[in-house]
């Protein structure tokens, strides 16, 4: 065969999900600019419309057992080069970030009602963000994946100082630039020490290619780790580089704030799967040899885990704004998921399917708080704690619904947040690191403190107005559902765990199939 | 004949100026600057790799930065200037409103 610039077989399908959320996006960036301002709204509906497209074709594919590379060719290269993987993990996380983004996208057509500002904006750059989410999933590439994580940073950046005319909004967009800049160079930074040891950019050829430099050149693997996971822990927000986190989360819309903490966390840690485990599962290996000179990179991800559970639950105590305070708990949520990430090199299979199934469950008890917050807040014009004061009263359902998420985020039996957590720690204990995740379970009590701060504040405070609070119909479905997925995966967690385990076996099927 | 070790030496001490300079400088602007300086440390790693490694995957990794590069600058002057419009600020510090 002739040796051609692209040489495509058929194989665009594996970038379907991510051709439409982008073809969608510039079509509804066009609408926008013929619309009048008064109309922007059916640029939401577009957007909605859009990711619903999406997250059909990933499920299709799913159906179908579609998966595999998408491959390309150099100019005079003999052999092929992977861009793109479609396996079960990336079909699994696309899933997870597509709902966390149909659900944020509700919640900001809704938010957008009786403001002005920069309307259909916010709606396509969800879309673009999406993209680049997706496109961290599906990477079997350090170009790609890179050039996903900015798609999805740069359209975060704005959205986070959408509201102009906002001056903590301003600050919240101009501050995570900063931090996020500054992961971003990190990263590439550990990647090009990534590339400069493999000699391939390639993931999948990455694992063995580092296990022929791995005993000469260790330090060099320790120094691509280091920044490698100072870049992954700003995108992640796990302790110590949280920084950013609860002023963004405070400045920043609400259903952007969602945004971020659902949809570009899955990303963060999806990414992280890719970059910072699998390569590294040679190192890891020679780690627990008797030769070995390195830094012990599994303990490391443990401290970072247990000072994110640490970090997260106690500065949380501390909080009476309800935003920074979810901000401070998402930090400690990163830290459990980081729990699965450090067992990982010790249980891959097993483990890979049980961050998953956190990961899902965790969307949907985070995205259903943040509808919660949403309203309260902008109800009462109050971002403090004392604004969900009676809200058992004022809104019955709304309470019961905030109420299950709670639980679940504490892990709470016979809630999904409770078997997430059951089988992250159980798989850490099986992967030799027991200490963590007891150390996991008692940080978790501790969480139980703020989450029922607000369970008081909306059974056992009196309200400040008795009024009624009036939910629109689109959150109540997204509230709905998300309280009802919890409560189901709480009772049957099989249907999920049982497509999350299989995401390993497709995992270390990726990490096998080196050509 | 120069080897590999010099070109990678001249990545690490870029970037770590641009590090210093991105964590002590007070002007959001200068800390861009930092940061791209920090990006073009890894882009000559990148380069660097690729011409002793024989595999032309860093150099085309080199063209997608840059361009990533330079939308990031775009981006991050259009927030300095929206912060610029509404508030009177000259340094990162008198960014407090977000505290604690």
């Amino acid at each position: 065969m002739p040796p051609t610039l692209i040489d495509i077989t058929g194989q665009w399908q594996y970038l379907l999900a991510e051709m439409v959320l982008v073809g969608g996006g510039i079509v509804a960036m066009i609408v926008d600019l013929l619309l009048p301002r008064r109309n922007k709204s059916v640029v939401g509906y577009f957007s909605l419309a859009i990711v619903l497209a999406a997250i059909t074709v990933v499920a299709v594919q799913m159906g179908r057992h579609v998966g595999g590379y998408l491959q390309f060719q150099y100019v005079g290269a003999t052999g092929w080069k992977n861009t793109v993987v479609v396996d079960l993990f990336a079909q699994l996380m696309s899933l997870i970030m597509l709902v966390g983004a149909l659900f944020v996208l509700v919640m900001d057509v809704y938010d957008w009602r009786g403001r002005q500002g920069y309307e259909g904006e916010s709606y396509y750059l969800i879309l673009f963000a999406t993209t680049g989410a997706l496109l961290m999933a599906n990477s079997a590439d350090l170009i790609t994946l890179f050039i996903g994580m900015e798609l999805l940073s740069l359209p975060s950046y704005v959205l986070a100082g959408l509201h102009r005319q906002n001056v903590k909004s301003n600050e919240a967009g101009l501050k995570y630039f900063l931090y996020g800049g500054l992961a971003t160079a990190a990263i590439l930074y550990g990647m090009s020490f990534l590339y400069g040891l493999s000699g391939t950019t390639d993931l999948v050829a990455m694992p063995s290619a580092i296990a022929s430099q791995l005993p000469n050149e260790r330090l060099f693997f320790d120094i691509a780790f280091a920044f490698l996971l100072l870049g992954l822990g700003f995108k992640m927000a796990v302790v110590p580089f949280h920084m950013w986190a609860p002023d963004v989360y405070e400045g920043a819309p609400t259903p952007v704030t969602a945004y971020l903490s659902v949809v570009s966390k899955v990303a963060g840690f999806a990414m992280a799967t890719r970059v910072l485990i699998v390569p590294f599962l040679p190192v890891v290996a020679e780690s627990t040899t008797a030769a070995h000179t390195g830094l012990p990179l599994v303990t490391i991800l443990a401290i970072v885990a247990v000072l994110s559970m640490l970090g997260g639950n106690a500065a949380a105590l501390r909080q009476r704004n309800a935003k920074r305070l979810f901000a401070y708990s998402s930090i400690a949520q990163a830290g459990y998921v980081l729990v699965g990430l450090a067992a990982m090199p010790g249980q891959s299979a097993a483990t890979a399917g049980s961050m998953v199934f956190y990961l899902a469950v965790y969307a949907l008890m985070n995205v259903g708080a943040f509808v919660t917050i949403e309203w309260v807040t902008r109800a009462a014009g109050d971002e403090s704690l004392a604004a969900f004061a009676g809200l058992g009263r004022r809104s019955p359902w709304m309470a019961f619904a905030f109420t299950v998420c709670l639980l679940s985020l504490g892990g709470f039996p016979i809630t999904a947040g409770f078997w997430g957590k059951f089988f992250l720690f159980s798989f850490a204990v099986n992967a030799q690191l027991s200490w963590l995740a007891y150390a996991g379970m008692v940080l978790s009590v501790i969480s139980f403190v703020y989450y029922f701060r607000f369970i008081r504040q909306m059974y056992f405070v009196r309200p400040a107005t008795a009024e009624t609070l009036q939910v629109d119909a689109g959150n109540t479905v997204v509230l709905a559902l998300c309280t009802v997925g919890v409560l189901f995966f709480g009772i049957v967690p099989n249907v999920l765990m049982g497509p999350a385990q299989a995401v390993g076996a497709s995992f270390l099927s990726m990490l096998n199939a080196v050509p | 004949m120069i080897g590999l070790g010099p070109y990678v030496a001249l990545g690490a001490v870029l970037f770590a100026i641009g590090a210093y300079g991105a964590l002590t400088r007070h002007n959001p602007i200068a800390v861009l600057m930092c940061i791209e300086m920090m990006l073009n440390a890894a882009n000559i790693n990148f380069v660097a790799f690729s011409s002793f490694g024989g595999s032309i995957d860093g150099q085309i990794f080199v063209i997608f930065s840059l361009v990533v590069a330079a939308c990031e600058a775009a981006t991050g002057l259009a927030l300095v200037l929206g912060v610029y419009r509404n508030r009177d600020i000259q340094e990162i510090g008198d960014m407090h409103l977000l505290k604690w």
